[in-house]
């Protein structure tokens, strides 16, 4: 558990755990955060990194002209962003490293439902990516944060539709992936009523839901009971007698299973008889509700609160302390690239307070956490802030995946399968992504692997581009709507062309010693290999250089 | 030009990012100890190697098993899995096995963390990314994962995926992607672009630092003639992914490319060890583990002197099985699990631990290894930290204070 996590959680037990009120407290004024000594990022590299990190994509020419002519552009740019694709694919993968439900096997197949063989991935993808989706939207919505753990619907395409029978909630919207609701009955739960979370997070015999009630606590109040420490109870030895008694009056073990217990009591509708069965696994099941208080001989509740019935238990989540705290520690982390430290408890408490004033919408958390000193920083002035690294931060495999596509036009799929968000025959993992399983966590430093991914990738997106560069001169702005075999290398097209890389790409002008290298190896490749060759090879290297990866 | 980890490391240090790099900056040492992981995972069932209980109630054993007796190495033994036996004829001298080794876990990705790393907390460092980052060689891939779990947050940089189904050596096919001839000219490209321009930050220079470091290892790894058949997933041809993934860490240890490789052993026919059902394949399972790790050894022994007195291999699995069976013939998950350690700097022909009459661990004294009432019960912490130990790695802040299992130290 996190130190702010760890306070929230004081504060709610101490506060208001044990009276049964469910009112949210009074709240006084944000802490005062801890000052931040460094610089903050020019306006160029600043737009760079929210750029990437709002919508996953580097800079359009157009933007980055409208910058240098008007840095007061930036706010109205940040907005458009936020409207884009880009950005509801950005959450998608930001909710998916906290989900960890974009995995390459299920307990299931797409067989099992007498779907095509073909199917494997998009089976396998729409499942994982339900709950990420579901979360992605009440994100941009403006609806409260609450709602992602109170509504009564979730985000389905068409294979989801077909395997679960789900009902479109508007049967009139076209998108591929649209609210749906699942017609069994349910409770309105938000992500916790998703199969897309508990096909991932199953439950068996002997663990009694108990590590998906630990799922929760660690997802939406970052409460991870796992890492607790647990001190040896002192000359007692768990039996197969002894073990729920212990669970119930030994304090080493209740000090985990007070909380554990009930939760896991309130998430029996969900459980599976059998974990490889369809329909068990499929459908909710009402009438199992309370089963789970019988066979954890425990009420359900949420942190020492009742539940009259699993259905109040968004409710209790949304209304506690920690709900929101955990929401902003988990994006910010992600933002800032770091682990959130002591040092960072008022600045995200500044954050939450501003989120909630904005009718705690997930928007208004994100603007607070792009404005935050701590994202903004481009230098520090001292080495040993543990801040301090959130002054440099890699591109993520998905940041790549999408950045180079909408760059390049490329997209790297082989039988169907989208091979930079696949494991079992793609390059996810190698990229620096997150399989959901052994990997959970985003890579944070190159390693050979990932330096060769990203070549081959790089290679293959400027192969690409130059192709279709040549074939239709206006499809892609990288050359400046010329035919790239058209510019020789001591045109000025040629510096044009290389210097709207690096400002799109890096957010600075080109160097004429820069410059000069790239005539040098550009003419080289050119004599032995031809023009188009040496055009691929000169977009490669600078989609391979640092400096467009790291920002 | 090749690129110098070392030289490079140190230009790195200068720039004040020291403190943020587990490397020792000692001399090389050709002794230094290597490590091959071997990950049953899903769950392996003590009642098929590691706890001889029978007429236990409630505890279901391996069908038609006995006592085997090798040395002072008590296991259950079967006609299913004579490999067994031969191992530990053939290496028991080398082995040690450790039985009840508590994970406090049900779950699959939690105990594979806390077996791993000691811990269930997402962002965690596993032992051998820990051994690998701390390497005073500066093999070109520290750590390679062939296959399994492997988790390193803080030190990714140091670890070499190959992809489940060896799409590494894929990617290392240059004529695939690009003219062969053009792909060093790129390289050469980068680099002088790299030379001209810095980076704006110490951490984004630490970045930049390690993209040049690994892409230097990188041609180092693209010049070696047989890269991409160790790498591939297609070129061993001996039968099973075993086989395949134990030959290829074995010239990957030999060659100085690793410090440490990890590989899952995925059972046989790829059931794996999670057997919610049909019990009976965990003997397959052993049968073929003890067949390839008997083969694997021998060859070392045979052909790799000097990695034969270097190389230590830990085969571990993040759980064992419920004591007795379900209605199909199967067994659910049991918070107790084993390790066996084999070779460098192991002390063999024993047993350390005990599960108890309810297949429950048993508290042992870390230093003679005996069950001991008022002993200490065995947590992956323990492991990691007789890991770390043998790896003479510094422990991490996790295993601060806690103690090897001396006992199975030379």
């Amino acid at each position: 558990m996190t130190m702010i996590a760890m306070i929230g959680a004081l504060y709610w037990l101490n506060g208001w755990g044990c009276t049964g009120q469910s009112t949210s407290p009074e709240v006084d004024g944000p802490m005062t955060p801890e000052p931040l000594s460094g610089t903050e990022l020019d306006t160029m590299q600043l737009a760079r990194r929210l750029s990437l990190d709002i919508r996953g994509e580097f800079m359009d020419l157009e933007e980055v002209t409208r910058l240098q002519t008007d840095p007061d552009a930036l706010p109205e740019l940040i907005d458009s962003w936020f409207e884009m694709p880009g950005h509801q694919e950005q959450l998608v993968d930001f909710f998916s490293s906290m989900l960890l439900t974009k995995v390459d096997e299920f307990n299931v197949t797409e067989g099992d439902f007498y779907l095509d063989e073909d199917l494997a991935q998009n089976f396998v993808r729409s499942i994982g990516e339900e709950a990420p989706r579901f979360m992605a939207h009440i994100a941009t919505s403006d609806m409260p944060w609450s709602q992602v753990v109170t509504v009564d619907y979730t985000i389905g395409n068409a294979i989801l539709q077909d395997i679960w029978e789900l009902e479109p909630v508007d049967s009139s919207n076209t998108n591929a992936w649209q609210p749906m609701r699942y017609t069994d009955g349910r409770p309105p739960l938000g992500v916790l009523s998703t199969n897309s979370v508990w096909w991932r997070y199953y439950t068996t015999p002997n663990n009694k839901s108990r590590a998906r009630a630990a799922f929760v606590s660690r997802l939406l109040v970052c409460d991870d009971i796992l890492t607790r420490t647990v001190v040896d109870p002192p000359n007692v030895q768990a039996t197969e007698g002894n073990q729920e008694d212990l669970i119930k009056n030994e304090p080493a073990c209740v000090s985990c299973h007070q909380t554990l217990d009930p939760l896991a009591a309130s998430l029996y509708g969900f459980w599976q008889n059998d974990m490889h069965d369809v329909i068990e696994l499929s459908i909710y099941h009402p009438e199992r509700e309370w089963d789970g208080e019988r066979d954890l001989e425990n009420t359900m509740g949420w942190y020492g609160k009742p539940l009259r019935a699993p259905a109040d238990l968004g409710t209790r989540i949304a209304e506690d302390e920690r709900f929101l705290s955990c929401t902003a520690e988990r994006l910010a982390e992600r933002l800032w690239r770091r682990e959130i430290t002591p040092t960072d408890e008022g600045r995200i408490d500044t954050i939450v307070h501003a989120m909630r004033d904005q009718n705690e919408r997930y928007r208004a958390l994100f603007q607070e956490i792009l404005n935050s000193p701590e994202y903004r920083l481009g230098s520090s002035e001292d080495a040993s802030d543990p801040r301090s690294v959130s002054a440099g931060k890699m591109m993520t495999a998905h940041q790549i995946r999408w950045a180079f596509e909408a760059l390049t036009g490329f997209h790297w799929e082989e039988d169907g399968v989208t091979l930079l968000d696949n494991d079992e025959y793609g390059y996810r993992v190698l990229l620096g992504g997150i399989d959901g399983r052994s990997v959970n966590q985003w890579q944070q430093a190159p390693s050979l692997t990932r330096q060769l991914t990203l070549k081959r990738l790089s290679q293959l997106s400027a192969e690409y581009a130059v192709t279709a560069a040549i074939a239709t001169p206006n499809a892609l702005d990288l050359f400046l709507q010329q035919d790239p075999t058209s510019i020789t290398v001591e045109s000025v097209a040629f510096s044009d062309v290389i210097r709207s890389w690096h400002w799109r790409l890096m957010g600075h002008d080109l160097t004429e010693e820069e410059l000069a290298l790239y005539r040098t190896h550009f003419t080289t490749i050119e004599t032995e290999y031809g023009i188009e060759q040496a055009w691929i090879t000169a977009l490669s290297v600078t989609l391979r250089n640092s400096h467009t990866w790291v920002y | 030009m090749k690129f110098s980890r070392r030289r490079l490391l140190q230009g790195m240090f200068g720039s004040g990012v020291l403190g943020s790099i587990p490397f020792s900056g000692m001399a090389s040492n050709p002794n230094e100890r290597q490590f091959l992981f071997v990950f049953c995972e899903g769950g392996w069932d003590q009642c098929h190697l590691f706890a001889p209980l029978w007429g236990q109630d409630g505890i279901d054993m391996e069908h038609n098993s006995y006592l085997g007796e090798v040395g002072n190495i008590q296991y259950v033994a079967s006609n299913e899995k004579p490999a067994v036996d031969v191992f530990f004829r053939q290496y028991g001298e080398q082995t040690c096995i450790i039985n009840g080794i508590g994970v406090r876990s049900l779950a699959h990705d939690t105990c594979l963390r806390l077996i791993s790393a000691g811990t269930s907390a997402d962002r965690c460092n596993d032992w051998a990314s820990i051994i690998a980052s701390q390497s005073v060689n500066s093999p070109m891939i520290p750590q390679v994962v062939l296959s399994g779990p492997s988790y390193a947050a803080d030190l990714s940089s140091y670890i070499g995926r190959v992809g489940e189904t060896g799409q590494l050596a894929a990617l290392l096919e240059t004529a695939s992607f690009v003219t062969p001839g053009v792909d060093a000219l790129e390289d050469a490209w980068l680099q002088d672009l790299h030379a001209v321009r810095e980076m704006e930050n110490l951490q984004q220079n630490y970045l930049k630092q390690r993209a040049l470091v690994a892409e230097g290892d990188l041609q180092s790894v693209q010049a070696m003639a047989n890269t991409v058949d160790l790498m591939s997933d297609v070129s061993g041809g001996q039968g099973n992914d075993l086989a395949r993934d134990l030959s290829n860490a074995v010239q990957l240890l030999s060659n100085g490319t690793a410090r440490c490789v990890s590989l899952k052993h995925r059972g046989w026919q790829n059931l794996g060890y999670d057997s919610h059902a049909s019990i009976a394949v965990q003997a397959s399972n052993l049968q073929q583990l003890f067949d390839e790790l008997t083969t694997t050894y021998q060859q070392i022994e045979q052909t790799e002197p000097e990695l034969f007195q270097r190389l230590t291999i830990v085969v571990m699995s993040e759980m064992g099985r419920f004591p007795s069976m379900n209605l199909r013939q199967g067994k659910s998950h049991w918070m107790h699990t084993s390790a066996i350690l084999i070779g460098s700097g192991i002390r063999g022909n024993q047993v350390i631990g005990a599960y108890d009459s309810n297949c429950f661990s048993s508290p042992i004294d870390l230093l003679s290894g005996d069950v001991y009432s008022s002993g200490v019960l065995l947590k992956p912490d323990h492991l990691g930290a007789t890991l770390l130990r043998l790896a003479e790695a510094d422990p991490t802040e996790g295993l601060i204070g806690v103690d090897p299992i001396g006992a199975a130290l030379l």
